[in-house]
């Protein structure tokens, strides 16, 4: 990946600027130009991209070194002092010339195909609007094809700067009235732009059929094809299931038989015998046979699973079947293994014959091991097995998830394609996917780089975030049943971007620890009608009363249903937190005061000082004076700093407990504690008559003494690890 | 992949910095020398603006432009000298432009530190010279895409199965030629004469122990009996001798087998009845050959109607089995076996990598065996491994034509002769001293030939090496995301605190520390606040269980019921170095203002 992404700001100013002379004057000139149009909703677009480019741009500027053409450092300069004055307005202007104009429209018109390879930089992409708008106001040329790419690019801007939206439409700025505008957009109308996904730079889609990157699972695919070296490692940190995915359907063409085993679910050897020959047999227990594994058909193996032993002959006899099947070539054997640290954890014999199996079978077999950890992790000792071939995956960038999402969504339009009614997913809904899923990963990205997850995410939000425009569809489809889905608007997606914004972080803090799963987040975060139709994502047809109902119902229901206006009570927004089982913190949402008898609550007490406290501090906590009174003995520390010196002699800090975690306590002591918190703090003991017991407590303390030694007591001290590992199973 | 894709995807592969001096080249080669056809095959002009276009590495209108010209010129013959660019004429240049290379080359060595070492071929540093010209390439690929694909499968099958020794000029032996004299005249004996021998085959790693065993068996006529038994697979003697006797009998008619073992394999071929959903552990599995009759069994092999060899793969483990029975009774049988009498011979090799393998066997055992021992060795020096890395990188490709083959054997040449290689080459020979390895580290360069790049070169395998066999660990951490970055970080405040081990409660309790602190003063820069972003709870949790997966993150004790999750005691394997280069590469100012607080407080 490095080299891909170190090009992409020279591209740009390649392409910007180009390599021929006359361009960066021209450049330059057109630049100053609009910088000092302050009023401009533009000036103000181009902090915030600035600002979220900031950090993605900063290496690669540091690459880019003595060449730097003019207007680039004096964009940059204008941008970082915000508010400082502009540049001198009086630059000789001067109109380009046609050759030039023929540069920059080329650039533009390049727009789309760099935007495919998405090595956009939109600082410059930024300026070429300015560039283009130039030369309109200058020429009074109506280009429409300029003006296409204009739009294109502000859509592209638009996406960057979720926080400012002015600009909508390329035709917007143009002004209602303009002429120029009007013929654009019906210039736009008969091409029909809106369903020529194509000519947008979607096609990039029809090229890539892996989501990873491609050119480590090319290589790694051809060299499968070739001819693979015994044993082959694939070291993935983030997201081995996604590789595996990917890997999996390239290699199931030509003459290879692949076998694929998961280390989870096959945790005998019997079991990985098995997988491993029906898998390369292409062979599936059917229990019409009695769900018999495979066999050879002409001479039996016998049980292929018995041990190591028979499982190479089955292999051998596997391979020789296939040789002489009706299959053209010599068959070739894969072996991708899935989690191999738990094949060392459950069959650390069985890891050096794996590794060995080529060496074994004397076939031409491959081993694929696929794992997050590393191989110097789950190697067997004493250099036994083989080296492998290391194949590293990098970590997935942000190009590659929003391209693994965008292949996801292609493949949901595939499968769904045959329904009639509008759906989520159909491909007309690409674009205002592609915008949705950019803002999620830019949500997403600084927590998690797993595609799979963000997938997740995706799945959960978009089906509500796009149900406003299936709904519109579906109010027109009953008025007019011919009319088909068009391409969403841009102010209807930004009206939507800004309704729905607040909820992705929400999505991501409680999707991606997997506190609550999709479908029912996504149904406690449908959006209210009422919170829509504040926003205009819905036409207002519910009269004021229903109106206020709802926002009562909402308040009710669920503070989160409209995510952009919480109008709740802050109290109301607590309770409802902490009822919510699936919000965040254990403690703070067991309400102990409800669940819990009295006499249970004190005993969860001190059971908590108990585990939490050493036995020789509970004197100091709990031991009074024959007066009553707290006894105060300051004792001297021996050791000051709460270190503690190990036979090493090595200094460690000691861990305080809370950080440890709770310590086994006797049942002696918790009783004990349990006496002096009630003696101590029950307001119920102390109301009790004493008559009820018939007993006359003289001594203090008696009466708590007897209270505590009750059956009742160690009933409840029974009962509470019951309850509590029970509300655990409910909670998590 | 497809031809196209690959030809498509040449200009991402590029050097940033090399891209508009090509582009320039490119275009002066254009204006010079291109052929008229392509000019009129353009619909418009052709002036400077479309020539600009041109260069531009636009990889859609690449494919397009060379579809086109492939359709208008299909008859054009293709010359591979022409494709190959031409070697460096003269050895002074070479290395005036190594010279150049030079800073370059360091920047690559000094990023590689934390670059996510990957497949992908590194930015070639070769001089504009040798790149080849992509407005070419584009219009020949398949013929060179195609004889590429032969020659690259022809080379990964040589390099996996490289020559066990090349013969020399002169007249000095190597060891493993020795190794396959003795050993061979020694099988020779069992064969023919009918003798009982045993021997030890001993060399390190990966020095041709097997193949030498193989190709000296393969050699025997008549064809003996062969046994191959692992110590890896048959991990005690009951395993071992129903594995033998299988072996046995497929090799041998049943009927010549000795009463005795055609019943024991007629036992072991019919535990079918088994009950398969039993899952019993080896041992248990009832054995067709009791233990006490084994050594009967063995002394019948002789009686066959054929020579036997007996071979021991991983003797070492066969020397560990209890009693050493099956060692004994082999090598009991070979000792017995009288040249000239009426058995067939038995010959017994052990195949190991352990020196003392001899000093394991027990003195029974170790009066019986001969004592042979005969060694291997891959160890050579660079100039062999030279000739027999030419005979591998150039061999027979019956698919592609005269022209390929003799520019690619130039290409392979000029590839031998480079300084770099030969001074990569000396590294290897004394570091590892293995042959083997060196056919791995060129797997990856010869993979990512193709056709822009139809040559193998020095750095490519360089890099090979450095993802191979110098591994740096955990090169990916700076690309990590924040959650993990923060716990990574978390345990280096910790370590400087002087706790070397902690549990995720510790952690948590850091983070929301340094994240509190960070938002206590507030620093705006450009109207952005550059605090610590805020991390929950259970997103922290999720980071950390995947850094416990990728196994960054270790536990120290193994996990008690008693004991909850986040009270487990874990260490960290990354380095604090690693740690700190990593978080000072991601750019992250407040991650960066983490790490300063943290080396403050130690």
């Amino acid at each position: 990946m490095p080299p891909k992404k170190a090009a992409n700001p020279r591209t740009q100013d390649h392409i910007a600027t180009g390599d021929t002379q006359p361009l960066p004057s021209s450049m330059s000139l057109l630049v100053a130009e609009p910088a000092d149009r302050t009023k401009s909703p533009k000036r103000k677009r181009g902090q915030g991209a600035k600002k979220d480019l900031a950090i993605g741009v900063q290496e690669s500027q540091e690459e880019e070194g003595a060449g730097e053409d003019p207007p680039r450092t004096k964009r940059r300069q204008t941008v970082a002092s915000s508010s400082a004055p502009k540049p001198p307005a009086n630059l000789p202007l001067r109109f380009p010339t046609e050759k030039e104009l023929r540069v920059i429209l080329r650039a533009l018109a390049l727009y789309p195909d760099q935007r495919i390879e998405s090595m956009v930089d939109l600082e410059q992409a930024e300026r070429m609007i300015e560039v283009a708008e130039s030369i309109y106001r200058k020429t009074e040329n109506a280009l429409t094809e300029v003006h296409w790419t204009r739009y294109i690019i502000e859509e592209d801007l638009l996406r960057k700067m979720k926080d400012n939206p002015y600009l909508v439409d390329g035709t917007e700025k143009l002004g209602k009235d303009n002429e120029q505008g009007q013929q654009w957009r019906k210039w736009v109308k008969a091409h029909k732009i809106e369903y020529k996904l194509d000519d947008m730079g979607w096609n990039w889609k029809k090229k890539e059929v892996n989501s990873l990157d491609t050119y480590v699972m090319e290589s790694l695919d051809s060299l499968l094809h070739l001819c693979p070296p015994p044993f082959i490692f694939i070291n993935d940190p983030i997201a081995p299931k996604l590789t595996v995915q990917s890997l999996l359907p390239s290699l199931n063409r030509g003459t290879l038989s692949v076998a694929h085993i998961d280390g989870i679910s096959c945790f005998t050897p019997r079991l990985l015998y098995d997988t491993v020959l029906n898998g390369l047999a292409d062979y599936k227990p059917t229990w019409e046979v009695g769900c018999r594994n495979w066999d050879n058909e002409e001479k039996s193996i016998g049980t292929a699973n018995a041990s190591l032993d028979t499982f190479l002959h089955a292999l051998r006899a596997l391979y020789t079947s296939l040789k002489s099947g009706d299959k053209a070539g010599t068959p070739r054997f894969i072996v991708v293994i899935e989690k191999p640290e738990r094949l060392k954890e459950r069959m650390p014999d069985l890891m050096v014959p794996l590794t060995r199996l080529a060496e074994l079978t004397q076939l031409d077999l491959c081993v694929i091991m696929i794992s997050e950890a590393r191989w110097e992790d789950i190697r067997p000792p004493l250099g036994a097995a083989i080296d492998p071939f290391y194949v590293d995956i990098p970590i997935p960038t942000k190009e590659l998830i929003v391209r693994h999402l965008l292949t996801v969504f292609e493949n949901n339009s595939d499968l769904a394609s045959g329904s009639t009614t509008p759906h989520p997913y159909d491909p007309v809904l690409l674009p205002a996917y592609t915008q949705f899923v950019s803002i999620l990963v830019d949500v997403c990205i600084t927590y998690t780089n797993d595609p799979h997850e963000i997938q997740y995410i995706a799945a959960a939000r978009w089906p509500g975030f796009i149900k406003p425009v299936l709904d519109a569809h579906q109010l027109n489809l009953e008025a007019d049943p011919d009319i088909e889905l068009e391409r969403v608007p841009t102010d209807v997606l930004l009206r939507l971007t800004t309704h729905f914004k607040p909820s992705l972080p929400l999505a991501l803090e409680q999707l991606y620890p997997r506190l609550t799963n999709a479908a029912d987040w996504a149904r406690a975060n449908e959006a209210s009608r009422a919170a829509l139709a504040r926003d205009g994502l819905i036409l207002r047809d519910v009269d004021e009363e229903e109106e206020k109902e709802e926002e009562e119902m909402d308040v009710d229901t669920d503070v989160f249903s409209s995510p952009s206006r919480r109008r709740a009570s802050t109290r109301l927004q607590k309770q409802k937190v902490a009822q919510d089982l699936s919000s965040s913190d254990v403690k703070e949402m067991l309400p102990l005061s409800v669940s819990l008898p009295r006499t249970s609550q004190f005993i969860l007490l001190a059971a908590f000082i108990a585990s939490m406290n050493p036995a020789k501090s509970d004197l100091r906590i709990f031991g009074r004076g024959a007066d009553g009174q707290k006894k105060r003995k300051r004792r001297a520390r021996k050791q000051a700093s709460g270190t503690t010196t190990n036979k090493s002699g090595q200094t460690q800090a000691k861990i305080p407990q809370r950080f440890l975690g709770p310590s086994p306590f006797p049942l002696s002591r918790l009783i004990a504690i349990l006496a002096a918190l009630l003696e101590e703090n029950d307001p119920a003991m102390g109301e009790l008559n004493d008559s009820g017991y018939g007993l006359d407590f003289k001594i203090p303390g008696e009466k708590t003494d007897y209270e505590v030694n009750r059956v009742g007591v160690y009933a409840s001290v029974c009962d509470l690890p019951f309850a509590f590992a029970a509300r655990h199973l409910i909670v998590v | 992949m497809a031809p196209k894709r690959k030809a498509s995807s040449t200009p991402l592969d590029e050097s940033p910095s090399k891209r508009i001096t090509r582009s320039n080249s490119n275009l002066a080669f254009v204006s010079i020398s291109t052929p008229s056809p392509n000019v009129s095959s353009d619909d418009e002009s052709r002036d400077e603006l479309d020539l600009f276009d041109e260069s531009l590495p636009t990889p859609s209108r690449n494919s397009k432009k060379s579809e086109r010209r492939s359709r208008l010129q299909p008859e054009k013959s293709v010359t591979f000298v022409d494709i190959l660019p031409e070697p460096l004429p003269s050895p002074p240049k070479g290395t005036r432009e190594s010279g150049k290379q030079s800073p370059q080359k360091r920047i690559i060595r000094k990023n590689n530190q934390l670059k996510s070492p990957s497949l992908t071929p590194p930015p070639p540093v070769s001089s504009p010279t040798i790149q080849p010209l992509p407005s070419r390439c584009a219009s020949k690929t398949d013929g060179l895409h195609d004889s590429l694909h032969f020659q690259k499968r022809a080379i990964l099958w040589a390099l996996q199965f490289p020559p066990l020794y090349l013969s020399l000029d002169d007249d000095a032996q190597t060891t493993n030629e020795s190794a396959v004299q003795v050993l061979g005249s020694l099988l020779d004996g069992t064969v023919s004469r009918g003798e009982g021998n045993s021997c030890l085959l001993l060399g390190p790693r990966a020095s041709g122990k097997t193949r030498l065993l193989e190709s000296c068996i393969a050699g025997l006529s008549p064809a003996p009996i062969a046994i191959r038994l692992s110590g890896w697979v048959q991990t005690n003697d009951r395993l071992a001798m129903r594995e033998l006797s299988r072996q046995l009998s497929s090799q041998v008619s049943s009927t010549l087998l000795p009463e005795e073992l055609r019943s024991a394999v007629d036992e072991a071929s019919c535990d079918v009845d088994e009950n398969p959903f039993l899952d019993t552990t080896p041992e248990a599995i009832e054995l067709s050959v009791p233990t006490a009759h084994m050594h009967s069994l063995i002394a019948c092999i002789p009686t066959l109607g054929r020579p036997t060899v007996v071979i021991l793969d991983a003797f070492d483990l066969f020397a560990e089995h209890p009693r050493q029975s099956l060692l004994y009774s082999l090598l009991d049988t070979v000792q017995s076996c009288r040249a000239g009498g009426n058995g067939k011979g038995l010959a017994v090799v052990g195949v190991t990598a352990r020196m003392d393998s001899n000093m394991m066997l027990e003195k029974r055992v170790k009066s019986r065996f001969s004592g042979r021992m005969i060694r291997t060795s891959a160890s050579s020096t660079a100039s062999r491994w030279k000739d027999m890395l030419r005979t591998m990188l150039t061999p027979q490709v019956d698919e592609v034509t005269e022209d390929f083959s003799q520019s690619w054997k130039s290409s392979v040449d000029e590839f031998l002769a480079d300084a770099k290689t030969t001074r990569i080459l000396e590294e290897v020979c004394s570091v590892i001293g293995e042959f083997r390895s060196l056919a791995r580290f060129l797997i990856s360069p010869v993979l990512n030939l193709n056709s822009s790049h139809p040559r193998l070169t020095a750095s490519q395998l360089e890099i090979s090496i450095e993802t191979q066999y110098i591994r740096t660990e955990y090169s990916y951490l700076h690309t990590l995301n924040y959650p993990s970055l923060c716990l990574l970080l978390a345990f280096y405040q910790a370590e400087s605190d002087g706790y070397p081990a902690l549990t995720f409660e510790m952690l948590n309790d850091y983070v929301r520390n340094a994240i509190r602190v960070s938002g206590v003063a507030p620093v705006q820069v450009n109207g952005g606040n550059i605090g610590m972003t805020r991390c929950t709870r259970p997103v922290l949790w999720t980071a950390f269980e995947q850094l416990i997966a990728a196994q960054i993150f270790v536990a120290l004790t193994a996990p008690s019921q008693n004991l909850g999750k986040n009270f487990l005691k874990y260490r960290c394997a990354v380095t604090r170095e690693d740690v700190r280069k990593s978080v000072e590469k991601t750019g992250n100012s407040s991650l960066k203002l983490f790490l300063r607080r943290a080396l403050v407080s130690h």
